[in-house]
């Protein structure tokens, strides 16, 4: 049996009652999302990176590298998508997982990688700082507009939500990153991206308070 | 009865109605979801005497991301998701006070006879009830909802259905009488 004031509480809030607008399907505004930095992504790639120098560095490779920048691709879009799903009451949590999957195929063939084609001058080390800057900078730049349309629904399941966003911002920068990354990836490379990708992750989890959950 | 046609129209249904602005629809809605919404929130937090914030809590919460339902899906889901969450948000809210007040029973103890302690527990209620007794009907509400319950105004005033304004003076005039009650 309700309380008065729980009785009270329906009544006020069927009297407060204003229509709103339903919003679109999870997959239709992840869709949205990815589509606008893809159409960013390309025009950055054609505009500004040195798309034969990155087709020739990885000459001999191309399966692989092909293959770790699918598993990328895949980290970004899968942590994007799922972050919209999780952001709405009742989808599965299950969501949380999916872009594992992809996460550790980036690692594992990032590792592959450089075992593999790093020559020694590599292994000591590449322009490391330049990629955590860039992962840094860039996946919050595609961060801050996916709070943005995030916080539209107000998740209720913030922290499972700013994780799955932050780890897809992460995967699409670093998907950007290898049209302008002048150099062989190295293990001290790849343990930088695992660190950029952590950060990223982090500033989303500290920033749950942008989606204005309670 | 009204549960009983809200689940024959469809909780969804309904939801999508009042989505619209129907609010008819939306009392339906409401009245039709309380079961689910006890059940959930009294599985996860046990039928205890914050059953009823828990559920006032989700309510408020349904109200406010009622535009994250799509229409056409079973709105069961998403209301056991919201209930469950504010119950286990209810949940780590007791954790949290119970973590900073004191767990020794023996600090409290007066007398070695645990029924004299049960006297003296009540005590403290007491106090705070007579203090209360010459308060307004609607200074007591105010101070339970936003002091005790630690509402937030606009929460309190869903709740009370007085003003922000008014909850504020009642608050503050009920804070004064007491303390006038008290220093008597």
């Amino acid at each position: 049996m309700a309380s008065d004031g729980t009785i009270r509480l329906i009544d006020r809030l069927a009297d407060d009652l204003t229509p709103v607008r339903p919003l679109a399907s999870p997959a239709r505004r992840a869709a949205g999302a990815i589509t606008a930095f893809a159409a960013i992504a390309l025009v950055a790639i054609f505009a500004m990176s040195d798309l034969d120098g990155t087709i020739a560095r990885h000459a001999g490779r191309e399966a692989l590298m092909a293959a770790e920048m699918v598993a990328i691709l895949l980290t970004g879009v899968t942590g994007v998508t799922a972050a919209f799903f999780l952001a709405i009451p009742g989808r599965s949590p299950a969501w949380m997982l999916v872009p594992l999957g992809p996460l550790l195929a980036w690692f594992a063939l990032g590792g592959i990688g450089c075992l593999a084609f790093a020559s020694q001058d590599a292994a000591a080390g590449g322009d490391s700082m330049h990629c955590l800057v860039f992962i840094l900078a860039t996946g919050i730049a595609v961060g801050l507009p996916l709070a943005w349309l995030l916080a539209r629904a107000a998740p209720i399941e913030a922290g499972r939500v700013t994780l799955a966003a932050g780890l897809g911002s992460a995967g699409l920068a670093a998907f950007l990153l290898q049209f302008f990354h002048p150099f062989d990836v190295t293990f001290v490379d790849l343990a930088i991206h695992a660190l950029a990708v952590t950060l990223v992750v982090v500033a989303g989890a500290l920033g749950r308070r942008l989606l204005g959950s309670r | 009865m009204i549960a009983g046609s809200a689940h024959q129209e469809s909780l969804g249904t309904l939801l999508a109605e009042a989505q619209h602005g129907d609010r008819d629809a939306y009392r339906r809605f409401l009245d039709g979801a309380m079961p689910l919404l006890r059940r959930v929130a009294a599985r996860r937090a046990g039928a205890g005497p914050d059953l009823e914030d828990i559920v006032q809590d989700a309510l408020l919460t349904i109200h406010r991301v009622r535009h994250t339902y799509t229409p056409g899906l079973p709105a069961e889901p998403w209301l056991a998701a919201i209930a469950a969450r504010r119950a286990i948000d209810s949940l780590r809210s007791r954790g949290r006070i119970g973590a900073r007040e004191l767990h020794d029973p023996l600090a409290l103890e007066t007398f070695a006879d645990p029924q004299a302690n049960r006297e003296e527990a009540g005590g403290a209620s007491r106090d705070l009830d007579r203090m209360m007794a010459d308060l307004t009907p609607r200074q007591k509400e105010a101070l339970k909802l936003v002091k005790l319950k630690q509402m937030s105004l606009a929460e309190a005033s869903l709740v009370s259905g007085q003003s922000i304004a008014s909850l504020k003076v009642n608050v503050h005039r009920g804070i004064k009488a007491m303390a006038r009650k008290l220093g008597a």
